[in-house]
């Protein structure tokens, strides 16, 4: 058999030296697939990244992991200075390269890839006297390569951080949220009873004046509670697992009208037919369920109207709350999905109302805004996908 | 030295009569009557340091054993260490101090047919680097069923390795003496030791199509291994050796299972030898190591059971070979080992391998 052309074996090697890289969006499982690699095919001895930056200056990977070295300033102006040169190079066994090696060298020469942003990779070898330009040449593109795989890694562990403590501050958020509401809720229950006992058993010296203080007390108390469940509800909507189901829409927002308290003469009612969507239930019976409360709310007409509509748009539909109530001054339109943010002077109120409504549309992917006109009234327009 | 008894307290006085205060490397031949766990309470009673692996056969001198065992002492050990759970990713290498200039080897038995064997010396590598020079051997059962097949003083373990680090020189021949007779390929697609696909194709067909081109031969599932074992893969490096890889059997879906991992995209040739090339290799690979060191003392052989399948009754000539050039000084060089599933060996400083279908001789001082 006719001995294959050595060129034909590099090119191949590159091809295997290549697939090895991105493997992992690790930063050490992607520097173990393509380092180990090298190592094995080219009989080398060790390997190691200096990590290096104005900040910072430390081995982010080593095989093997003997020891780590603890640079000088002069040390880290010797990285400083091969890191400027921006190119590859074979560099023989000098003290120079001793003091910054994480490991006892033998000798040898190592080759130095420069890797940009993510610092500097030295493979080394013993029992060579120089990398060859070749070499170099050709592990450049692969190390190139490498180069952006690392910043990809690195980049990936950010936002996995990020994740995680964002995942832990919305855990904490909603265990804070379910504590507060449990060790609230118990005082005002009490402050509620004692209340009642005090209005109970010394009625016959309570004049009218302090009957109405105690009312009173009994409204904040209330608000109290309603401010109370609010937060809750507000804090746990994007939490709950999300049962999707195919819902009617028209049945929904029926039954959610039946359960509200309507005031006298009012009118609440479905101009349209309403779609049937995938979703969740609890979410959207919410999400309609504040936004007719809300209309019904703040009218101050003798006879209140809200109308519910939708119509088809190109990824989903767009649907319409509209009440002929007192309307909103533009300046307020932004305000009013601000958690605690209220417009009435309304002792109820709570300013939880509409927050709740924009996290639910949100937490769909959906837009939420509105038309008003004083005096005339309110039209709430939101969007859902066909798939909410 | 070579000792064939079913009785502990023999072995035990056997340690103590000719290696004093020496850790004892133990290489039991598979078919031995010996109760490995009653060795093992006896040599703790007794306070002998040991480390032991349990192997298709056992070679002393130029002789191949079924039953009994080799001993073999190692003076200066720092620290034997025992690694579990090697069929996970999360084992640990135990931590060692060594001192930056002297001479160290690492003697280890690893579990030859556990799934992170690799790992486990790229593991090793990883924490000891080229401050060690690394010896070691496959161990397991010719069945190639895995049983618990490595032992220390807690016991025997599967899925498991053993080792000491000594504080001595040691001189490292590898050699195999299998030819390329077709490649380059890519083993496109592959699960550790498993080669599915070579060049995109089923890896099965593109083997098959080589062997027929090269012997006339049609291998098939019920063949395979008779057949195959005259045609290994060889990974491909620069300036040394092929990393050899063991075609062993057929899976069920018709997939290559190999000893010893094949990664994905591994650059491959098809490999092909005679007893003649196989047996100058080993002799080679003595002449290597003779050279390397001024007065050694003992030879330890990890010798890969598919040679002996290969060469069958030429085998002897090969330990022949292997003991004719281990003399230095007019003196023979006492030659022990194991026919083994994987070879280990750092090729001298460079990273740490498995092969298959490799001699690798340890020259110890």
């Amino acid at each position: 058999m006719v001995p294959i052309n050595k060129n034909i074996i590099d090119i191949l090697q590159l091809y295997e030296f290549s697939m090895a890289i991105g493997k992992s969006f690790n930063y050490k499982e992607n520097c173990d697939s393509l380092l180990k690699l090298i190592m094995s095919r080219k009989d080398l001895e060790a390997c190691w990244i200096y990590s290096y930056s104005e900040e910072h200056c430390r081995v982010s990977y080593s095989i093997p992991t003997t020891r780590t070295p603890k640079l000088l300033e002069c040390d880290k102006v010797i990285l400083k200075d091969i890191h400027y040169q921006n190119k590859h190079i074979s560099h023989p066994i000098t003290q120079d390269i001793q003091l910054i090696a994480p490991l006892k060298l033998k000798g040898g020469s190592v080759a130095i890839f420069n890797l940009k942003d993510q610092g500097l990779l030295f493979l080394y070898s013993s029992r060579k006297q120089e990398f060859s330009q070749i070499e170099l040449n050709q592990l450049s593109p692969i190390i190139d390569k490498f180069t952006l795989s690392l910043q990809g890694a690195l980049i990936f562990s950010k936002r996995e951080e990020l994740l995680v403590s964002l995942e832990k501050q919305n855990q904490e958020l909603s265990d804070y949220a379910h504590i507060v509401s449990h060790d609230l809720k118990s005082p005002i229950r009490n402050i509620e009873a004692l209340t009642s006992w005090i209005k109970e058993d010394y009625k016959s010296v309570i004049d009218s004046s302090g009957i109405e203080t105690f009312n009173l007390i009994g409204d904040n108390l209330e608000k109290m509670d309603n401010l109370i469940d609010g937060i809750l509800r507000y804090s746990t909507i994007d939490k709950t697992v999300d049962e999707k189901h195919p819902i009617n829409l028209n049945d929904l927002v029926a039954k959610t009208i039946e359960t509200i308290v309507l005031p006298e003469h009012s009118v609440v009612k479905i101009i349209c037919d309403l779609p049937v969507i995938n979703g969740d239930a609890f979410r959207l019976q919410q999400l309609f369920q504040n936004l007719i409360e809300n209309a019904l709310k703040y009218n101050d007409k003798p006879a209140p109207l809200v109308e519910i509509g939708s119509r088809e748009i190109e990824d989903g539909f767009e649907f319409f709350v509209r009440d002929n109530g007192k309307g909103i001054d533009k300046t307020h339109y932004d305000k009013i999905f601000q958690v605690f943010q209220s417009l009435d002077e309304d002792q109820k109120s709570t300013g939880i109302g509409l927050s709740v409504v924009k996290k639910i549309v949100s937490y769909y992917a959906g837009d939420i805004w509105l038309e008003s006109k004083l005096n005339e009234g309110t039209t709430f327009y939101f969007t859902l996908k066909n798939d909410a | 030295m070579y000792i064939k008894t079913i009785d502990p307290k023999v072995v035990a006085e056997s340690i103590i009569n000719n290696f004093g205060q020496q850790t004892v490397v133990i290489s039991v031949a598979e078919h031995s009557a010996i109760d490995i766990n009653a060795l093992i309470g006896c040599l703790v009673e007794h306070d002998i340091p040991f480390i032991g692996g349990i192997f298709p056969k056992v070679i002393s001198g130029t002789e191949v054993y079924d039953e009994g065992m080799i001993l073999t002492g190692f003076s200066n050990v720092v620290e034997t260490y025992l690694v579990k759970d090697l069929n996970t990713e999360s084992f640990n290498i135990p931590k060692i101090d060594l001192e930056e200039d002297d001479n160290y080897f690492l003697f280890t038995f690893a579990d030859g047919l556990t799934s992170y064997l690799s790992l486990y010396l790229s593991e090793l590598y990883t924490s000891y680097g080229n401050k060690v020079s690394y010896i070691g051997a496959g161990t397991g059962s010719l069945s190639l069923l895995q049983i618990p097949c490595v032992f220390d003083k807690s016991g025997i373990h599967q899925d498991a390795a053993v080792g000491l680090i000594a504080k001595s020189k040691i001189a490292l021949g590898v050699k195999h003496g299998w030819k390329r007779i077709a490649g380059p390929y890519v083993a496109t697609k592959t699960d550790k030791n498993t080669i599915q696909e070579i060049n995109w194709q089923p890896a099965f067909e593109v083997y098959k199509n080589i062997i027929k081109e090269h012997s006339q031969k049609e291998i098939s599932c019920e063949n395979f291994p008779s057949i195959a074992k005259a045609y290994p893969f060889g990974i491909l490096k620069d300036n040394s050796e092929y990393v050899v890889r063991d075609p062993l059997t057929l899976n069920d879906k018709g997939e290559i299972v190999c000893i010893g991992e094949v990664m994905e995209n591994t650059v491959l040739d098809v490999l092909n030898g005679d007893n003649e090339t196989l047996i100058q290799a080993a002799e080679a690979a003595a002449s290597q190591v003779i050279t390397q060191l001024e007065s050694p003392k003992q030879a330890y052989i990890s010798n890969c059971i598919s040679r002996i399948l290969f060469l069958e009754d030429d085998y002897h000539l090969e330990l022949k070979a292997i003991s004719k050039k281990l003399v230095k000084n007019n003196q023979p060089i006492p030659v022990e080992g194991a026919l083994t599933l994987g070879e280990i060996s750092s090729f001298g400083d460079s990273y740490l391998q498995l092969f298959n279908k490799t001699v690798v001789i340890g020259l110890f001082e």
